[in-house]
């Protein structure tokens, strides 16, 4: 792990939706050695009651500029703190954090899921795909149109298909009810949101096996040897990946609090194992 | 300028290189703030609690954020 701490300027911020907000930081080391799915962690500069940094998916990653975007939503003192700054301040970044999304080299199509904040997660992941000459179709479910993430700031070169609760924009209904239009033409499928929307998904890829038998027809892969869970290779070998979101307090592994249930029976951290974890390695059904 | 002995003999054969010690649980098992921290320049490490055989723990959340630091 290349993990530095860096101290960054912002060199931009602004409100895209109501509460939820861009902010663009000057991070050259960060920005070249990010990879989609990873994080930061950013100490605020008000240690009274806020001793515990805030973890921020990388958004995107400009290495000839730099620069690196974060989208968050205010929730609370940290992040409103974060809203405050203005362009030339400096804040302590800890990073690039965890592990990132795996692609399989094969896959041409890859489909992306976000929920609300959660295109935070798979924002990086879309830009990487384009510059590796793959299709990316991305779906995105809010409550309303208000909250849905403005196709300016996407690649054009992108398919972007939206969801809404209310039906105020694009299909009327959640975002899982979009995805069985797509699965058949995408390799893989990469997303983050909240958890009932990745549970959701993670039944339907399950499905998926079971309908399509993606292991035993076309793809001959591993020769039948296994990969251990939660190894990079099995990773990219899965047709779902997701990204997690926990509470988190160290963001290196020490605190073990922002731990996630697997279905081998041991607790994965979130900082360090994930955010991103296959589907299959995870128990959804568990309580946490 | 010569280098002062910050050594301690805490007894029973225990010796730390210096006073300097980490507390239990903020720097987990050491291995964690390896690419951070030069650890080696540590008197001790406090290890997190631990257990003779593995246990999964207590359910999330497990740690929250308070005005003089986390409850973990």
């Amino acid at each position: 792990m290349t993990m530095r701490l860096a101290a960054a300027e912002l060199v931009e911020s602004r409100e895209i939706l109501p509460g939820q907000w861009l902010q663009a930081y000057h991070a050259p080391t960060i920005a070249s050695s990010s990879r989609a799915g990873q994080f930061v962690h950013a100490r605020t500069g008000d240690f009274s009651g806020m001793v515990l940094r805030r973890p921020f998916s990388v958004n995107t990653a400009d290495v000839a500029t730099g620069i690196i975007t974060i989208h968050f939503r205010v929730i609370g003192r940290g992040t409103e703190w974060f809203t405050r700054l203005r362009p030339g301040d400096q804040v302590d970044l800890l990073g690039p954090l965890g592990r990132a999304f795996e692609v399989d080299p094969r896959s041409r199509h890859l489909l992306l899921v976000a929920g609300g904040l959660g295109m935070a997660g798979v924002r990086m992941l879309a830009d990487e795909a384009i510059r590796d000459g793959r299709g990316v179709t991305l779906l995105f479910g809010a409550a309303s149109s208000r909250e849905v993430y403005p196709s300016s700031l996407l690649p054009d070169e992108i398919e972007y298909v939206v969801a809404t609760d209310d039906g105020s924009l694009g299909h009327h209904g959640f975002v899982t009810d979009l995805v069985p239009t797509y699965e058949a033409w995408a390799d893989q499928a990469f997303a983050c949101g909240p958890s009932g929307m990745l549970a959701a998904l993670a039944r339907q890829a399950e499905g998926r096996r079971g309908r399509l038998g993606v292991a035993s027809l076309g793809r001959k892969r591993g020769g039948g040897r296994g990969d251990p869970a939660g190894s990079a290779a099995a990773r990219r070998k899965a047709f779902l990946q997701v990204s997690m979101e926990q509470n988190m307090g160290c963001a290196v592994g020490a605190c073990l609090g922002c731990v996630v249930q697997t279905t081998g029976g041991t607790p994965q951290r979130v900082c360090r194992e994930g955010p991103v974890f296959a589907a299959e390695e995870l128990a959804w059904e568990a309580a946490w | 300028m010569t280098a002062v002995d910050l050594s301690v003999d805490l007894g029973r054969g225990l010796v730390l290189p210096n006073p300097i010690l980490v507390a239990s649980g903020t720097f987990g098992y050491g291995i964690e703030y390896g690419d951070v921290v030069e650890v080696d320049r540590l008197g001790a490490i406090c290890c997190k609690g631990t257990t003779l055989k593995p246990r999964i723990g207590n359910p999330t959340p497990r740690v929250t954020e308070t005005p003089g630091g986390m409850l973990n």
